[in-house]
């Protein structure tokens, strides 16, 4: 399923002009790192609102870090469609994804400590695409 | 170059193996500590509505969060450098992103109640990061 899904769009014009610049790669790989800062430091932002019950969660911030690195991600997906799928790193983070959304309802003790395990797990998957 | 440097020859087998991934991934985790209270911190400062609390309750409740992060950037960061330290030197990303972190670690420890601060140290960060990322486009 990965594998035709990388074939079609390997297939298509979007994605070979990606692969034919030279900078959309290192510039969308930049935007795609620092969508990690923006995440960590909403997550830390989030964690203290939770704390201070007069403030009003304003869980924009953590959507507006998701959709950069989803964004940036689904872009360097189309760039490189064919290594990606022929990275058992990448099917490995794509899992710990879906997990983490299949999990992101959880309301228990658990929750925090296994949500951070999961994005750990997804921190190193991802700098693992480039080696493995 | 008039002299060599021997780094520790336990450290430089990391390069091929798989503790670099994760060596690397340490550090990612650094840069969502760091840069990630840093951006936020700098985005209270210029009153763009990211946080409702004063500034200075900000900087207290992230401060042991981001200098975790900075530990774990400079030892991961050393780590790497002595395991591939060739390579670090050749590449231009590399030079360019230590050139802009030290002007970028200063503008941190300087107290940053000014607006032009925020925005000097957001740039800055910002160029860290790209620059950073960009160390696997550079390596000739």
């Amino acid at each position: 399923m990965l594998l035709s899904l990388a074939q079609w769009v390997h297939s298509t014009a979007f994605s070979a002009a990606l692969a034919g610049s030279t900078w959309a790669y290192p510039v969308i790989g930049g935007l795609h790192v620092l969508g990690i800062a923006w995440f960590g430091g909403a997550v830390l932002l989030s964690a203290l609102r939770r704390r201070d019950r007069e403030a009003r969660p304003r869980p924009a911030i953590l959507w507006i870090g998701g959709t950069i690195m989803f964004l940036t991600g689904a872009l360097l997906f189309a760039t490189e469609p064919l290594l990606c799928a022929a990275s058992q790193s990448f099917r490995v983070k794509m899992l710990l994804l879906v997990t983490l959304a299949a999990t992101s309802q959880v309301r228990s003790k658990i929750a925090i400590p296994l949500t951070l395990t999961l994005w750990a797990g997804v921190l190193l998957a991802a700098r693992g695409i480039a080696f493995f | 170059m008039g002299y060599t440097i021997e780094p520790a020859m336990w450290i430089v087998p990391l390069k091929n193996s798989w503790a670099f991934p994760v060596i690397e991934a340490a550090h990612l985790s650094g840069v969502a500590l760091l840069a990630g209270t840093i951006l936020f911190t700098d985005l209270r400062r210029l009153g763009l509505g990211v946080a409702r609390q004063p500034g200075e309750e900000l900087d207290r409740v992230f401060k042991p969060w981001a200098h975790s992060g900075l530990a774990i950037l400079l030892a991961t960061g050393a780590v790497m450098w002595f395991a591939d330290w060739g390579r670090y030197r050749r590449n231009p990303a590399f030079g360019v992103k230590m050139a802009l972190a030290v002007p970028a670690l200063i503008s941190y420890f300087v107290p940053r109640r000014h607006k032009a601060i925020a925005i000097v140290s957001l740039v800055l960060w910002t160029a860290v990061v790209l620059a950073a990322r960009a160390i696997a486009d550079f390596d000739i």
